[in-house]
């Protein structure tokens, strides 16, 4: 269910203000028909989540279409005129770069790019951020990227952990997990997604798939002898929707000099 | 330090021109070597001391001088393991099919033991050390192998380099007696050594709670914790690949309550349990994750201080023994 400044919202009329079978309608209905309790601070505040969520799900798609390839650390390739890479195969900011236009580098020049699939999820985060924010707010809160599997996380996206959740919504970030990998291929020993709707997740190298076929996949690179199945882990990390709501709403852009009235 | 370079008399010639003169001069003296006395050549690689790097180096020189059949076993399984694992799939050796596993085993410990000293010397080359440690661990169960895998994992950190498969391949040893290793660098007069080591020891109260206090206090209370829950601990899988903040170590509540070992995997209880504690663990997972808790505690605690006491409380039923606990620790756990 869902309570807006303590208020309990009638699910009929919450869910007929959005389009029948978009997103926005799917994770609404999901909310109000939950046991769980999902408190918003104003309508806003819920829109921004719904309106944040649908651009995950769709930078997860564009990323998906994309020439953007898998590359385990060691071989990991980015477009230098935008990113550094670092000795151990993650990607800072070049200097004098705008953070801004360097996430939307990696989906104009996707061949220059390959990595793999958890900092994948994380460029997913920063191109759905890039595309809802202000381009000052973005540039200010993200001066220092550095991309590379989840670690060097910047704090204000607020990323965190939930092992245990009651609903699963579109623009969750989840982890399928390989107990037994092969050795030889230390990549496979887990696949991070976005879960997208209708059952399916998006998994860089993996593509868009089902969770049973991407636990076909993962199966295919155990252990010869392995008895040990792959997993769709209980797990969840998303943004913190609240804190970047705050961000967002409480913005104010700096006046250009041609925005300041001369009298 | 691996057994390799405890006698400085047993490098041999091709790795002492390695050693004072660098990967350059060791190709080229090679190279002329083959050309003037190959028999000398192929004696020198083949030597019993010889150290992996030194192959390795010399991988091409050796296919070039077609001198690989005069390889004895160990060199000749080292190149083909070295080869299978930058393919990243089976050639036609097969060197990684069920049928070779015993005999490359003796060949990978040489890897890593006689390698990691050269370890930075290139991308393949570390490649190769990485994936040896994963197999030695996660295929073989090698637990020998783990202080060298750990002493890479904190140099790599210190020069910023890639540690995050050697992390992998040393947790996937689920051997909670390594984690004294890692508390041990909370001593070290490097940061970095001791911001990597609260790093992976955050599942510990007094370090995940506390991450700047003074180091000394953290080695001591992570060898109380570590001592006092040793046998109750349980490695998760969790790594740098699934989450920003991986706990690679839980405390097996069920176990703690019961005072039996948990096994390493899952925390699932290592030995079959008599009805009694089958039914004190039916009620117990019965509780909520508080309650669960405040008794694990309450249990450790009577346990420490009097094993009578201990079962003479577990042998109330369930709300009773709540009741006691509340009343011993406070109920705030």
């Amino acid at each position: 269910m869902i309570k807006i400044t303590g208020s309990l919202i009638d699910s009929d009329t919450i869910i007929n203000q959005y389009i029948q079978n978009s997103i926005e309608w799917k994770i609404v209905s999901i909310l109000s028909s939950s046991s769980e309790v999902y408190r918003y601070d104003s309508q806003k505040q819920l829109d921004f989540e719904l309106n944040l969520r649908k651009n995950i799900v769709k930078a997860a798609k564009d990323l998906d279409k994309s020439k953007f390839s898998f590359k385990v650390f060691r071989k990991s390739k980015c477009n230098q005129d935008y990113w550094h890479r670092t000795k151990e195969g993650g990607f800072t900011l070049e200097n004098g770069v705008k953070p801004s236009e360097a996430v939307k580098d990696i989906y104009i020049h996707s061949s220059d790019y390959g990595t793999e699939c958890s900092t994948a999820i994380v460029i997913v985060y920063y191109k759905a951020l890039v595309d809802i924010f202000p381009e000052d707010l973005f540039n200010k809160l993200f001066s220092e990227i550095y991309l590379m599997n989840w670690q060097h996380l910047d704090y204000d996206l607020g990323i965190v952990d939930y092992t245990k959740v009651s609903d699963y919504l579109p623009g969750d970030g989840r982890y399928f997990k390989n107990p037994d990998v092969d050795p030889l291929k230390p990549e496979w020993q887990g696949e991070n997604v976005i879960y997208l709707d209708n059952d399916l997740y998006y998994g860089h190298g993996i593509g868009i798939l089902s969770d049973e076929k991407i636990i076909v996949a993962l199966n295919k690179e155990r252990i010869s002898d392995s008895e040990v199945l792959a997993y769709l882990t209980n797990s969840v990390n998303h943004l913190n929707f609240k804190y970047l709501s705050n961000k967002y709403y409480n913005f104010e852009p700096l006046l250009q000099e041609e925005d300041i009235p001369l009298y | 330090m691996s057994m390799y370079f405890k006698n400085p008399e047993r490098i041999k010639f091709l790795d002492e021109i390695r050693f004072n003169n660098g990967i350059c001069k060791l190709k080229e003296t090679f190279h002329d070597l083959v050309n003037k006395n190959p028999e000398e050549a192929v004696k020198l690689i083949n030597d019993e001391n010889v150290l992996f790097p030194s192959l390795f180096i010399l991988q091409h020189e050796i296919k070039r001088s077609d001198l690989y059949n005069q390889l004895n076993v160990r060199n000749k399984y080292a190149l083909e393991i070295t080869n299978e694992m930058l393919l990243k799939e089976i050639s036609k050796t097969q060197r990684f099919s069920y049928e070779h596993k015993q005999e490359n085993y003796s060949t990978l410990k040489w890897i890593l033991e006689t390698g990691y000293i050269e370890d930075g010397l290139s991308d393949q080359y570390d490649e190769v050390l990485e994936t040896a440690a994963i197999i030695l661990t996660k295929v073989y169960k090698d637990k020998s192998c783990l202080r060298t895998i750990e002493e890479m994992i904190f140099n790599r950190y210190r020069k910023g380099a890639f540690i995050y498969d050697l992390v992998w391949a040393f947790f996937e040893a689920s051997d909670p007696e390594s984690l004294i290793m890692v508390v041990n660098r909370l001593r070290s007069s490097n940061r970095k050594d001791i911001e990597l080591a609260r790093r992976f020891l955050n599942f510990i109260p007094c370090i995940g709670m506390n991450g700047e206090e003074d180091p000394m206090k953290q080695y001591q209370c992570s060898l109380k914790w570590i001592n006092e829950n040793q046998n109750f601990i349980y490695y998760t899988g969790e790594t740098f690949l699934q989450t920003s903040n991986p706990y690679r170590y839980a405390v097996s509540l069920e176990a703690r309550y019961l005072q039996k070992t948990a096994s390493n995997v899952r925390g699932e209880l290592s030995r079959s349990l008599t009805a009694d504690e089958c039914t004190c663990m039916d009620s117990f997972m019965r509780l909520d994750d508080a309650s669960k808790l405040l008794l694990s505690n309450c249990s450790a605690m009577l346990y420490r201080k009097s094993k009578y006491m201990w079962s003479q409380w577990l042998r109330n039923p369930i709300e009773k023994q709540i009741e006691i606990a509340q009343r011993t620790l406070g109920g705030s756990q």
